[in-house]
């Protein structure tokens, strides 16, 4: 045989590079839930509060890894499967006002950007928020609570736009609180009124304890707010719930929009008046725009302009005339979406806020951003399917066992019966599903029922290229040839029997994912990509394997 | 190991017989279908469905009077062996509010039982996209199997197409007829399988027109009929070694899965009989049928 070396090495490549690639997904899949039933398990009611100290980091850093794997190219499984929820979202037209009727068309994108405002900062892994071609809104919320799910999602709008303190300020009151908190702490395990007294004595030079809010905050003067890690903001906001009676009076903490589509490594923390000074309501419209102002530096940027109600242009008037230089937040579901800084008295009820970007789809979001103040966009649910995550797993767990069963009796029987090619061919066959999940994997699938099915036909599929090779070869056995000719022909007349077939499969996978809808589109992808890698490891590895057994043992009587 | 020894079974001389046999099957599945009709499930019909799981045993009677106290006495109530419930309601409910009756009907079941742990799945879906979905489906379907068509004629001829597409025609006709006569709930998963079976007919067909193919090539001078003969026995012992594979993952799936694994399988299984059925006796008597009719020039 030719190239012996370089067939294996490149079949040991596709292994290996397999293996790779479905790393993450098993660490997500395998080791992952045994770890989290392990953290579980610790977590004991009567736990003294250094055990739940430690508890709280281990949970938080099991779930930043979590966080970190599903980030990667992982295989996730689907809402049949773990459980979660899937709906269908419509804008409920009955409740519409006559103003918002007129604005239909952009209701939409409002509801939509509200949504996914809300679920990005909730922590859902994977979510998919996206408009369907037909006006509607799909939400897919994998392993989430149905009753938090639906609360996050039909709550209506609220937007706010409130002043926000300078930099310095915000220092301070974080300092304060870890001052209060170091108290209650050091009250709590040991009672020594000499704690504060060193808290009070303690200089804004010293660097902040670990475990601190300051230890937390990075000083970048560049900036011109305090910002955190995105990963840290689990439990700052932690922190600042155990030391919200510290907060100054009137005032709030909110942080910044975390926008999973971009990542960003830091996230600002802002200190806000509590008072809004306009409701959303007051903003009648907002829309992007070019910028069309004197500042050279602007020149070729989006803006977004926006028009206020009479008496929100009023109100707006007199908190502009006496903020001038200041920040105002614009705060959509308790969090900041942007906070411009007011550079000039807006006495008629119409301003822009210059972005600064090229591009124009900040300059969008924004406005989108702004319209949901006079949109609320109330959505209804037109379809919804939920899963109780433990029912969805016994489901699971017995499909597998069949499944699993299933395929060991059919490798059992294909040793059986064609011997050392029944080998082979049990070989191919494992190869085939490593490769199918690897290869899902890659593309970040999601693995359904529907996909499973897919994979099951894969399998049958595959059993039946090896069947038609060996048949051929035992046909041309006994019709007199050598072994080596038998294989020869054999592989030859049966690879155009499984291009055919495979190809026509295929053909229908494909009219099933262009026009079938979400989870017949599972099945669909399964299938096409397990008949790609059938084709190779029924036709090409088996093959490789094969000539070289026969050329290095010189076999007499062909087995198979 | 062999199981199929040299056959000359004659297949094709049969052929009216066996027209005859595969026409009472089509047309038995026909009348099924649309003298007895589908079950469809709530993905077609709109409506809602229940899967709901207590802590403790509870009796199938109590759950019938607590939901006729919620307002649906005409619930279909459904009990399995672990004691789980299945309930469905009707479509004109779930137009209200879907999630909304979902949220009323866990929180009324669990002040009923006195219990804070009902786990419950459900499926709502209105009817404007249960709609959607049937046509859906059915448009996927004959796109397919027009593809099908197209390639096969292209790479075959005409003939074989139009028998490929008419094996799956049955196929698909015998596995639709099963669902009808068992009253399985029409579900995304029995989709799926009725999907999965035409995937396998598609296959078998091939193989046993790919034969036919090579043989006619091979053997210029033989009749017609006995070189279909000789390919349909040739590829019998793959047809049964494949088939046997498949059936065993599919009794596995029957015995040991849980309930819709359980429709899959029992669906797959009336496919497979149908599809290997058919490859053999249906797709190669149809082409020769044709070339008695019509003969390809060149030939008798």
């Amino acid at each position: 045989m030719k190239h012996v070396r370089l067939k294996f090495g490149f079949m040991l490549l596709l292994v290996v590079l397999a293996a790779l690639a479905l790393w993450p997904s098993f660490q997500l899949h395998v080791q992952m839930p045994a770890q989290e039933r392990a953290l579980a398990a610790r977590r004991a009611p009567d736990l003294a509060a250094e055990e739940l100290r430690r508890w709280e980091q281990d949970s938080a850093r099991l779930y930043e890894r979590k966080a970190g794997l599903y980030g990667k190219r992982v295989l996730s499984l689907g809402l049949d499967l773990v459980g979660g929820m899937d709906l269908l979202l419509a804008i409920d037209s009955s409740r519409l006002t006559p103003e918002e009727m007129r604005r239909v068309s952009e209701l939409s994108p409002v509801a939509l950007e509200v949504i996914r405002n809300r679920i990005d900062q909730f922590g859902v892994f994977e979510p998919t928020i996206q408009a369907t071609s037909s006006g509607r809104i799909l939400v897919q919320l994998p392993g989430v609570d149905r009753e938090q799910a639906l609360r996050i999602i039909k709550q209506p709008a609220y937007l706010t736009m409130q002043l926000v303190e300078d930099r310095a300020r915000a220092y301070d009151a974080l300092k304060s609180i870890d001052d209060f908190l170091k108290r209650a702490a050091a009250g709590e395990t040991a009672a020594a009124p000499a704690a504060s007294a060193a808290a009070d004595s303690a200089t804004p030079e010293t660097p902040p304890e670990t475990g601190s809010l300051l230890s937390f905050v990075q000083s970048d003067d560049r900036s011109a707010e305090l910002v955190v890690r995105a990963d840290d903001i689990p439990a700052v906001s932690q922190l600042l719930e155990q030391g919200r009676t510290a907060w100054p009076p009137g005032f709030e903490f909110k942080f910044g929009y975390v926008d999973p589509r971009k990542p960003a490594e830091f996230v600002p923390v802002y200190l806000l008046r509590s008072l809004a000074e306009l409701e959303g309501g007051k903003l009648k419209r907002a829309q992007p725009s070019v910028y069309r102002g004197q500042d050279m530096g602007l020149a070729n940027t989006w803006v977004v302009e926006f028009e206020l109600s009479p008496d929100g242009a009023a109100q707006f008037a007199r908190v502009t005339s006496r903020n001038t230089n200041r920040r105002l937040a614009i705060v959509l579901d308790g969090i900041v979406r942007s906070a411009p800084v007011i550079r000039e008295p807006i006495p008629n009820g119409r301003g822009e806020i210059t972005t600064g970007d090229r591009r124009g789809d900040q300059a969008k979001e924004l406005s989108i951003v702004l319209n949901s103040g006079s949109l609320p966009a109330p959505v209804k649910v037109v379809s919804e399917r939920s899963v109780s995550a433990s029912l969805g797993k016994d489901s699971i767990r017995r499909g597998i066992v069949a499944g699993l069963i299933g395929a060991l009796a059919v490798l059992l029987f294909m040793i059986i019966y064609y011997s050392i090619g029944g080998v082979l061919a049990d070989f191919a066959l494992v190869l085939n599903i490593f490769l199918l999940l690897a290869v899902l994997a890659v593309f970040r699938g999601t693995l359904t029922l529907p996909g499973l099915a897919g994979i099951a036909l894969t399998i049958g599929m595959a059993v039946d290229a090896n069947v038609l090779v060996f048949e051929r070869i035992r046909e041309e056995v006994r019709a007199g040839k050598t072994n080596l000719a038998a294989v020869d022909t054999g592989y030859a007349r049966a690879f155009v029997t499984i291009f055919d077939s495979n190809a026509t499969t295929v053909i229908t996978a494909i009219a099933l994912y262009f026009i079938g809808a979400g989870p017949i589109r599972g099945f669909a992808i399964t299938l096409t990509a397990g008949l790609v890698i059938n084709v190779i490891t029924a036709v090409f590895f088996t093959r490789w394997i094969f000539d070289w057994w026969l050329a290095k043992f010189s076999v007499k009587a062909l087995k198979v | 190991m062999r199981l199929i020894p040299d056959t000359r079974i004659d297949f094709v001389g049969k052929r009216r017989l066996l027209f005859g046999i595969t026409g009472a099957l089509a047309l038995a599945a026909i009348a099924l279908v649309v003298f007895v009709g589908f079950r469809f499930g709530v993905d077609f019909t709109g409506g809602s469905r229940f899967q709901i799981h207590f802590d403790r045993p509870v009796g199938i009677e109590a759950m019938r009077s607590a939901l006729a106290a919620f307002g649906d006495a005409g619930a279909a109530i459904q009990q399995d062996q672990q004691g789980d419930f299945i309930v469905r309601m009707g479509g004109n409910r779930a137009e209200s509010d879907p999630e909304v009756l979902h949220s009323s009907l866990r929180a009324h079941l669990a002040s009923t039982f006195a219990t804070d742990s009902v786990a419950m799945s459900g499926d709502s879906v209105g009817p404007q996209v249960s709609k959607e979905l049937k046509s859906k489906v059915l448009l996927a379907v004959v796109v397919g199997l027009i593809g099908i068509l197209i390639y096969v004629s292209f790479r075959f001829d005409f003939r074989f197409g139009l028998s490929a597409v008419l094996s799956l025609l049955f196929v698909t006709l015998v596995a639709l007829g099963f669902v009808c006569l068992t009253r399985i709930e029409v579900t995304i998963t029995v989709i799926a399988a009725i999907l999965t079976v035409i995937g396998y007919g598609v296959n078998d067909s091939i193989v046993v027109s790919d034969r036919i193919r090579e043989d006619v090539k091979k053997m210029r001078k033989e009749p017609f009929n006995s070189i279909v003969n000789k390919a349909l026995n040739e590829t019998l012992s793959r047809t049964v070694i494949t088939g046997l594979s498949t059936l065993m993952v599919l009794v596995a799936m029957l015995l040991l899965g849980a309930a819709s694994i359980k429709d899959f399988a029992a669906v797959m299984l009336v496919g497979l009989f149908a599809s290997t059925y058919s490859s053999i006796f249906v797709v190669a008597n149809t082409v020769v049928e044709w070339e008695a009719r019509l003969p390809t020039k060149g030939r008798r």
